[in-house]
């Protein structure tokens, strides 16, 4: 087995964090709501993938490792606090020494998270989960049939049973509205 | 029709099942409806991953391995009856301020920075040299990542009475011990104060190395701030990343000083003499660091010549006393955009006793000084903004656009300030 020495290998997570942490960190993000914890959880994903492998070169699908390994913090992150499905804007209390153009951009990501939820809220998990990698992530059906272990047809028609869900939600609010002029 | 919305999907497939939709109303109807709910689902807005991240891992990594090696080296000592262990005494990671285990790193980082605040107190002299990315005719504050790197030397005599000189490339300021010197040859600007005039803002710092660990010692309780300490191979290295301080409602000064961006300074101290060996500050913008300011050499107990403690000013050109007690009536009592509004009105009229009250450097006889009345008199002002504050900045920012009479439109941000005892409004910048 190849065995990177500390120093290169420490080198290639370097090149792995350069290259995947902006889409692991809104995948995070997108699942917890939390700017701190979307930081810790992304953070453990990169050093578990350095111990867990004596050299990353080696690892087979190193996307796919990941998002199956962030995938699988984030719902142990959601089990924990399953009890708070959505944090609200009062919860999301930024600490004080982040400047104000942080707060109100931090503000308008959390809000932009609670408006997705908010629409992906009715659906149930595994068809949510699919639209998400599907949308938020841009991972291909294929892609997320490796993530999550289940045939390809059956995430194709996940994505199609949350969308139609979602047509109708949305069509019945339109309804709404127009009833309301 | 789901394939249509797959990331990768075959281009025949796609051409096909587009042919498809156009003939027939039905699919295209669901097709649109589609489209429609994957717009609402894609987000307006992504997080941005926190700058600090990827060096928190590599870190903690480090640190990780370090604490084996030391391990295996106390394993061997024992074991040999040897006593050569080199590396690796102290390790803290960063620093969360909430907790206890980061609270008591945070107190063994100030025990280190203690013992160097002691030694640093016995040293008589010490030079400074070292580069930071600024306009050489700028304030000493000013640093920005898309300027150049300009050479700085900082002599400081420890004896009593306490005296120093800082040269920037096109200014420099001296203190003789009893008084304070700025000299800007290129305006022939000389200006005279007192010692606790700030004439070298940030680099007054510098001047005090004790102070420079006492600085970070309280921005190291700071909540937020992140703080490591690592002795290896006889050098200490201590890294402080801070957010920047100040309003940024309005990021006009953002990242225009180190105390208002996003920054990582590493400082390596001798791990015998404590003393300070090298500073380097980083700006962190957009995921970026950029090398802001880095030592090139630093001296102690050297010889200085004392003549660098004076400065001997061309003929013509006198010392005027720097004075806080401004007077004008004019300037008092209204809004920053009033005053911007007198000022620009001045420049059009070339009522320069007018512009005098609200800017000294007009009084100057310097050449510059009178080619820049000549081409801003008779200017016309084609709008005056709303004022407004950023960074730390004391004063306020008052946008404008004037037309020259040569025809160039300038758009520029007027700094005024009115922080002195008679609340008078002062030109500080922007023109």
């Amino acid at each position: 087995m190849e065995v990177a020495s500390g120093h290169s290998k420490l080198k290639e997570l370097e090149n792995v964090i350069t290259e995947f942490q902006d889409q692991l960190f809104r995948f995070a993000f997108f699942r917890t709501g939390s700017f701190d914890d979307s930081q810790d959880i992304v953070q453990e994903v990169f050093i578990k993938l350095y111990h867990e492998n004596d050299s990353l070169t080696t690892v087979i699908n190193i996307k796919q490792y990941l998002y199956k390994s962030i995938s699988n913090a984030c719902i142990d992150y959601q089990r924990k606090r399953k009890n708070l499905k959505f944090m609200n804007l009062e919860q999301a209390v930024l600490p004080t020494d982040i400047h104000e153009k942080d707060v109100s951009d931090k503000l308008i990501q959390t809000e932009e998270y609670t408006r997705l939820e908010r629409l992906l809220n009715d659906l149930p998990n595994e068809q949510s989960e699919v639209i998400r990698l599907r949308v938020f992530d841009n991972l291909s059906f294929v892609e997320i049939s490796s993530i999550l272990e289940i045939p390809v047809t059956t995430i194709k028609s996940r994505f199609k049973y949350g969308i139609d869900k979602l047509k109708d939600k949305i069509t019945a609010s339109k309804e709404v509205h127009y009833g309301m002029q | 029709m789901v394939n249509l919305f797959d990331s990768n999907v075959d281009k025949k497939v796609l051409a096909s099942a587009i042919e498809h939709i156009q003939q027939c109303p039905d699919c295209f109807e669901e097709y649109q409806k589609t489209e429609e709910v994957l717009s609402m689902l894609k987000p307006k807005v992504q997080p941005n991953v926190p700058f600090s991240l990827k060096q928190n891992i590599i870190n903690q990594l480090k640190m990780e391995e370090k604490k084996m090696i030391n391990f295996k080296s106390r394993t061997k000592k024992i074991l040999a009856l040897a006593a050569a262990v080199t590396i690796i005494m102290v390790i803290i990671p960063f620093v969360d301020t909430n907790n206890y285990f980061a609270d008591s790193n945070v107190r063994a980082a100030n025990k280190f920075i203690e013992g160097s605040i002691k030694a640093t107190q016995s040293i008589k002299s010490m030079v400074i040299k070292f580069k930071v990315r600024t306009e050489p005719n700028d304030n000493f504050s000013l640093v920005g990542t898309e300027y150049n790197m300009v050479d700085h030397t900082i002599y400081k005599s420890f004896e009593a009475p306490a005296k120093w000189r800082v040269d920037k490339a096109k200014r420099v300021v001296v203190c003789d011990g009893s008084s304070q010197y700025l000299w800007i040859p290129e305006s022939e600007r000389a200006l005279k104060a007192g010692l606790t005039t700030n004439f070298i803002e940030m680099f007054q710092i510098f001047l005090e190395p004790e102070k420079i660990l006492m600085k970070e010692q309280d921005a190291s309780q700071i909540k937020g701030s992140k703080i490591s300490i690592n002795e290896i191979n006889g050098e200490m290295l201590m890294t402080i990343t801070s957010k920047a301080q100040g309003n940024f409602v309005n990021d006009y000064c953002k990242n225009s000083s180190i105390n208002e961006s996003d920054n990582r300074r590493e400082y390596i101290f001798d791990s015998e003499t404590k003393l300070l060996k090298s500073l380097k500050i980083f700006i962190l913008e957009n995921n970026k660091e950029t090398l802001i300011l880095e030592t090139e050499k630093i001296e102690y107990d050297v010889k200085i010549d004392q003549s660098l403690f004076a400065i001997t000013l061309p003929a013509g050109i006198n010392w005027k006393e720097l004075t806080q007690n401004y007077t004008s009536e004019i300037f008092k009592n209204i809004s920053s955009k009033r005053a911007a509004e007198l000022f620009f009105n001045g420049l059009a009229n070339s009522d320069w006793k007018l512009i005098e009250e609200a800017d000294d450097s007009f009084k100057s006889t310097s050449k510059k000084t009178q080619e820049f009345k000549q081409e801003a008199a008779g200017l016309v002002v084609i709008r005056i903004g709303e004022p407004f504050k950023s960074g730390d900045y004391a004063g306020e920012y008052v946008p404008y656009v004037i037309k020259l009479k040569s025809g160039e439109v300038v758009k520029h941000n007027l700094a005024l300030r009115n922080d002195n005892p008679n609340k008078v409004w002062r030109v500080d910048g922007g023109i």
